[in-house]
């Protein structure tokens, strides 16, 4: 999947993330999972808030409730922007 | 200072179940739910669509059309729910008695239709005389409901109103219950009034996901979150002995009551916190947690609730979590904040004084980390003693303990 996964889209999470959890950036890689950011649901939930001003998207509670890491986080913006273009 | 027992002698309830006590029992008892597609409000920007709204509500039909001026909703909804309790109690209050009746309330918002629509007119005005009604500072203020009622009956005892949340009417009858067991007062009306349905704070609920995109399904596998309700209930509470020198007809009593905060998480429950409120109101109340065979439940629906409940409910009762019968009248009546724990309250107290348990709706199937012993058909309730949780955000938690009344 991440092949096919704009390297802009995952750069613009991560600065969002790092951004909204004040973690410096080169901690919140792709691989990075939310547990290892200390990233609760809270968080999760401000998270879902940034990014859908960022990418100018609607993100769904059901898809949001399954992401547990920054590339999954990704992938489903990914999917969103593409639905927004389609 | 004496210790007095504290019998419920009124109630007053307006919610999505019906305009009244009789209308709401009748159908929590079949478990027909009041939860629906939200009309008053236009909710096509809104990822959720269903709420608890009372239907067919007609102000003018309760005020005159200047006493509302000053009156947001979940004001006028206290009012009439306390018309409701105080007409059932028939209280008999003399001169002096008004002048010691306590009134205490409960309200997580306030007047939050008045403020929306007047601030909406400010910062949508586009700079043209930007102007708030002059009547939105005591339509807003969350102690309306207290007040009006004070002044609808020339009540002068202690009055105020209490926020926390979905825990505000538990807190407030803890109060009121606390005041006339310690003989500050005879007699309190106290409940709580909620009104949430407005644009603004749709979005804010919106956005903290936590609200279901389909139905409150407390308890059940495959929750999705709480559903929102508005609505006020009312008890007229006073002393055995004054409701029994009177001749008045007792519903119930009220027997102990528990608070506690979490200090942990402001929107995560704990197990600890929950527990130490229900452990508190038994030995309040002094009674062993093997006595209890009814609670009715937080039970908001929510994936986080409904398991840290069931976990707080097993740390106390033991053995006896597997008797108790336990209900989420939530799923009927849905989620009214501040009002929540006066009509839960209204629940409890039917349920032991007529001895039939309102069921839990929309239940799909056994989550196994909410595994009690759930009502979700109508059943009989033989229990003297019941539980009525209310667990707010931020972690404030608090428990009454209603006894049936048998003299």
């Amino acid at each position: 999947m991440l092949e096919f996964m704009s390297d802009d889209i995952l750069q613009r999470v991560i600065k969002v993330v790092a951004e909204a959890q004040k973690l410096p950036i080169e901690k919140v890689t792709a691989d990075a999972t939310f547990e290892e950011l200390a990233i609760d649901s809270l968080d999760g939930i401000q998270l879902l808030f940034h990014l859908e001003s960022e990418f100018d998207i609607n993100i769904p509670d059901e898809a949001a409730r399954q992401v547990r890491g920054i590339r999954e986080l990704a992938e489903g913006v990914e999917k969103l922007v593409a639905q927004k273009g389609a | 200072m004496s210790r007095q027992r504290v019998v419920v002698t009124g109630l007053g309830c307006i919610s999505a179940l019906g305009p009244d006590v009789e209308t709401f029992w009748r159908r929590a008892r079949a478990g027909e739910s009041g939860i629906g597609p939200i009309r008053n409000l236009d909710m096509a920007d809104i990822r959720f669509q269903h709420g608890a709204e009372i239907a067919g509500f007609v102000p003018t039909e309760h005020f005159e059309e200047k006493e509302l001026i000053p009156l947001d909703r979940f004001a006028q909804l206290a009012v009439v729910a306390a018309r409701q309790a105080v007409a059932q109690a028939a209280p008999g209050w003399t001169a002096g008695e008004r002048q010691q009746t306590a009134v205490v309330t409960g309200s997580c918002y306030g007047g939050k239709s008045s403020e929306d629509e007047g601030f909406r007119e400010i910062y949508g005005s586009g700079g043209k005389r930007p102007r708030i009604h002059p009547m939105t500072i005591p339509r807003l203020m969350a102690n309306a409901g207290s007040s009006w009622i004070a002044m609808e009956y020339g009540l002068q005892g202690p009055a105020y109103t209490v926020s926390t949340a979905c825990s505000s009417a538990n807190h407030a009858i803890g109060q009121a219950y606390w005041l006339v067991r310690n003989g500050v007062c005879d007699v309190a009306v106290t409940g709580g009034c909620e009104a949430p349905f407005t644009p603004g704070s749709m979005k804010a609920w919106e956005a903290l996901r936590v609200v279901s995109g389909d139905t409150c399904r407390p308890f059940s596998k495959d929750r999705k979150g709480m559903v929102l309700g508005e609505g006020a209930a009312m008890l007229v509470l006073e002393t055995e002995e004054r409701a029994k020198a009177r001749g008045a007809t007792i519903l119930g009593e009220i027997a102990g009551f528990g608070m506690s905060a979490d200090a942990h998480h402001v929107t995560q429950p704990s197990v600890e916190g929950p527990a130490m409120a229900i452990e508190r109101a038994l030995v309040d109340g002094g009674v062993d947690g093997g006595a209890i065979g009814h609670i009715n439940a937080h039970g908001t629906g929510t994936p986080a609730n409904d398991p840290v409940e069931t976990a707080a409910i097993r740390r106390v009762l033991g053995a006896q979590a597997d008797k108790v019968r336990v209900t989420s009248t939530k799923s009927l009546h849905g989620h009214a904040l501040g009002a929540a724990g006066a009509i839960e309250a209204v629940a409890a107290v039917l349920t032991l004084q007529r001895g039939e348990a309102p069921p839990t709706a929309n239940y799909l199937g056994l989550d196994p980390e909410c595994d009690l012993p759930l009502i979700l058909a109508p059943e009989a309730c033989d229990a003297e003693y019941a539980l009525s949780h209310s667990f707010a955000f931020g972690g404030l938690n608090a428990v009454l303990l209603f006894r049936a009344y048998r003299g």
